[in-house]
């Protein structure tokens, strides 16, 4: 990690003196960042006119190094670095929208900011369908090379992570806490995942807590890195209408991918595809056409040998979800044999099991 | 003069032989119990003292001392009344002495003297013939208790005047018969069979394994799914208690104070439900008199938890060691008691704290917040939940299926099943000291469930797709034994093994995401 005078300016304008990406834009629009870290006594007057009251803050710089010096070994111990505008790995995505974050924390392959990237955003509480339909969408654009680009909290976003995870493809987390913390807390092992093989990003200086007004400021990153922005599924107040919202000001693409109409958890995403603001995506295709995303090969069916009875809850399980129960009618099995069939096939990850003993596909 | 009488007192379920010496001098009238008489042992002079002025006997006034020996262990309880008094009309010399010494007597006095009906009868009487007692007197209330034990001669004479008659060599007194052990007396005495459980196939199918290998169940469902109804069901499909297993509850239930005179043994298998405002030593045991607790009267049976996460959560935790080891060590700054605690475990609850988390049904949708859930079954630990063999989730019945769907299976269908589980699990550990399959330790399981290639494939896969813990996959090994046992199947086969995985995944509480 190497220290310019620019580095550190931000850094000490981020980290130690508190400033967020607003803030510390508008100083640099005038001043250079690493003057007023030279000497901050003399940009006092102008700093205020700039931003107000907060430039009171801005104290010792340069001749104080300490805190720069320990917010770097935090990184450093945490594995992490971190980029600001003007560097040669910040992506001129960032550089195109409103407020482009100043600085960016991150764990893992900082390239991926560069590489062609879809943002997938949901509610935190999807439906089976919702979680059935993120799979799918994020599995098959993940093994086309997009970077899928999500935000780590429950539900949607942590389906996207690892659904791309596990189709070997990239993906980027943009958090909206400190470098150093996950949240939630129970993603911490997914966190680790994404760093180890895409990338882990935030705006937000170490030790930063999740803070509820961070939360929707962080979307506009999301929509930013990305080309388009996937939104699977969306309740009325679901977070991801906000990234949605600034998808449509940055000028992205905005798919929508409908669900039933009597759905509360995919309201906010039929809203969006009545007022003509997103365009309605029936297969990951219409996304990677519309992204101009070259078709992958076809992937040959699999070769699984599947017996009477499997094709039998396959085709029952392919309309709706079905319990345990009716699944003993469908097939004429005994309950312990049923029972271990289920098991094989749900551990070859052919169905899955539900809630209340219904099964899903 | 001096006489001496043997009785016997319990220190957990152990008990050890008490002389009770009396000894009568001239000198100022007083009647005083030494060797560390508890309250109920020391008002045993009042009971004594009316007692024998009641059966026509002598009570002049003396001065009277009675000696608990051995002196320094604390004597709880009343069965020393009877003992005392005939100690004392032999020092006073009323009653002969001769034949005194053959016979360890136990009894309750009534102030009218007759004898009462005293707790821990059995286990004195088995622990008192270890030691090499033969002839015992106690009160004709505990008779059914004592008659089932073979190798004794038990006199059960009803008043303190008999009693002495018969010491005398003036009246005979016939010995307690002995019965045969019979466990049929406890034959169709439920008011719930499982033919009217309608539908819950899987439930049922749990019940089943979890009652045939005396493994641990948790079911899960939405308020109203018939869980409860499930739990009631259990004792139907119990398989019958064997003699061995019947006299370790018995003692223990004698020891309680809860043994139905008339029967004298437990012959049901235990099924306790304590309510979830029961405390910790209620249900683990202890107190400052080391009683035993509610795991211990369930053992050999059921211990339900119906709504376990309204448990005290600390209660709920003391509930991993006995659950583990099957014993409960209660100790205390005076003295450390081990009581047997092998039990089932059935526990209920529902799936978040409105109730509806889950169910299919559009007007019973859940509307706790996702913190809430996490906080509701969070109050169940994972260690404990790790101890549970079986996770099952019960779900609302459909109507037309609670009305119309034929009569299922009942109860005595499914025990026969249980029964021939259970027969060849007593078969195979007739010489490893235990009954079921839940109770093999790793070195049994070892020697009892091995596996062919395609079921350590499955279980290998099954532990990477469903995280599961070391401790997990010892339970789905039992749990298939046992599959494999009700099938009659002497190897476990794969499909046992997915069977077995089915009911340990899905943890309540887990959700994905």
């Amino acid at each position: 990690m190497k220290l310019t005078e620019r580095r550190s300016a931000v850094l000490w304008l981020n980290a130690v003196v508190g400033f967020g990406s607003a803030k510390i834009n508008k100083l640099a629009s005038a001043i250079a960042p690493e003057e007023i870290y030279a000497d901050p006594a003399r940009f006092a007057v102008k700093a205020r006119e700039l931003i107000g009251e907060s430039a009171g803050k801005l104290r010792f710089g340069k001749s104080d190094p300490k805190p720069v010096e320990d917010i770097v070994r935090t990184l450093r111990s945490a594995g992490a670095g971190f980029i600001v505008r003007g560097d040669g790995e910040y992506p001129q995505s960032l550089e195109n929208i409103d407020n482009p974050p100043a600085i960016l924390y991150y764990k893992g392959d900082v390239a991926l900011l560069k590489s062609r990237c879809l943002g997938v955003v949901g509610t935190r509480e999807p439906s089976m369908y919702g979680r059935q339909c993120t799979e799918k969408f994020v599995s098959a654009l993940a093994k086309l090379k997009v970077t899928i680009v999500s935000g780590l909290a429950r539900g949607v976003d942590s389906v996207a992570h690892r659904a791309t995870l596990e189709s070997e493809g990239r993906t980027i987390a943009v958090t909206a806490t400190g470098i150093d913390l996950t949240f939630p807390a129970a993603n911490a092992v997914l966190s680790e995942e994404i760093a180890a093989k895409g990338l882990v990003v935030t705006e937000y200086a170490p030790g930063t807590p999740a803070l509820a007004y961070n939360f929707p400021e962080r979307n506009r990153i999301i929509s930013g890195l990305s080309e388009g922005v996937l939104v699977t599924e969306a309740g009325m107040k679901s977070g991801s209408l906000i990234t949605a919202d600034y998808a449509v000001k940055q000028g992205k693409e905005l798919f929508v991918i409908p669900s039933a109409i009597n759905s509360p958890r995919g309201a906010g995403g039929n809203k969006l595809l009545k007022s003509l603001q997103a365009a309605m995506v029936l297969s990951p295709d219409d996304v990677a056409d519309a992204l101009g995303l070259c078709a992958a090969p076809q992937e040959k069916a699999s070769a699984m040998q599947l017996d009477f009875t499997e094709e039998r809850i396959l085709d029952a399980l392919s309309f709706s979800e079905v319990s345990f129960d009716d699944l003993l009618s469908v097939t004429g099995l005994g309950v312990s044999d049923l029972n271990a069939l289920l098991v094989r096939m749900e551990l070859s990850g052919l169905i899955r099991k539900l809630d209340n003993n219904y099964y899903g596909v | 003069m001096l006489a001496t009488v043997r009785s016997y007192a319990l220190d957990g379920l152990n008990g050890y032989p008490v002389d009770i010496e009396v000894d009568t001098q001239k000198g100022v009238a007083s009647f005083e119990v030494v060797g560390l008489p508890s309250a109920t042992v020391k008002e045993a002079r009042n009971r004594v003292r009316s007692a024998i002025k009641n059966s026509y006997f002598d009570f002049t006034p003396k001065r009277t001392t009675v000696n608990l020996a051995p002196a320094d262990m604390k004597k709880e309880g009343s069965a020393f009344d009877f003992p005392i008094a005939v100690a004392f009309l032999a020092s006073t010399e009323q009653i002969s002495d001769e034949k005194l010494g053959e016979y360890v007597l136990l009894g309750e006095l009534s102030l009218d003297g007759s004898l009462r009906r005293i707790n821990g009868v059995m286990p004195i009487l088995i622990s008192a013939l270890q030691k090499g007692y033969r002839k015992f007197m106690i009160p004709s209330a505990n008779a059914a208790e004592a008659s089932y034990i073979h190798g004794i001669e038990v006199y059960a004479p009803d008043n303190l005047a008999d009693a002495c008659a018969f010491l005398g060599g003036l009246k005979e007194l016939v010995p307690v018969k002995h019965r045969l052990y019979s466990s049929a007396r406890a034959v169709n005495k439920y008011d719930v069979d499982l033919r009217y459980v309608k539908g819950q196939t899987l439930a049922k199918r749990a019940l089943e394994i979890a009652v045939s290998g005396g493994h641990n169940l948790l079911m899960c469902g939405t308020a109203g799914a018939g869980k409860t109804l499930l739990a009631k069901c259990i004792p139907t499909i119990m398989p019958d208690m064997t003699f061995e297993e019947a006299i370790e509850t018995t003692k223990i239930h004698s020891v309680a104070g809860i043994l139905d005179p008339d029967e004298g043994m437990v012959t049901v298998r235990p099924f306790r439900s304590p309510h979830n405002t029961a405390s910790l030593m209620s249900l683990v045991g202890g107190g400052s008199k080391s009683v035993c607790g509610e795991v211990s009267l369930a053992h050999n049976g059921v211990l339900f938890l119906d709504e376990m996460p309204e448990y005290n959560k600390k209660t709920l935790e003391t509930l991993r060691q006995p659950i583990e080891d099957g014993v409960v060590t209660v100790t205390r700054v005076a003295r450390s008691i081990e009581y047997p605690a092998r039990f089932m475990l059935v526990a209920s609850m529902n799936p978040c704290p409105c109730g509806n988390y889950g169910s299919r049904d559009k007007n019973k949708q859940c509307t706790c917040t996702y913190a809430e859930r996490k906080r509701y079954a969070g109050r169940i630990s994972g260690p404990l939940l790790d101890r549970i063999d079986l996770y099952v989730t019960v779900d609302g019945v459909e109507y037309d299926e609670l009305r119309s769907a034929p009569a299922a299976e009942c109860s005595a269908e499914v025990k026969v099943r249980v029964e021939r589980a259970r027969a060849v699990q007593r078969e195979r550990f007739a010489f490893d000291g235990i009954h079921v399959n839940a109770e093999m330790n790793n070195r049994l399981i070892e020697k009892y469930c091995v596996l062919d290639e395609a079921s350590e494939k499955l279980l290998a896969a099954a532990f990477k797709r469903y995280s599961l813990s070391a401790r997990s996959v010892t339970r789905i090994l039992k749990v298939a034994r046992t599959v494999a046992d009700i099938a009659g199947r002497e190897n476990i086969s794969a499909n046992d093994i997915a069977e077995a995985v089915q009911f340990k995944t899905r943890e309540p509480g887990n959700e994905i995401d």
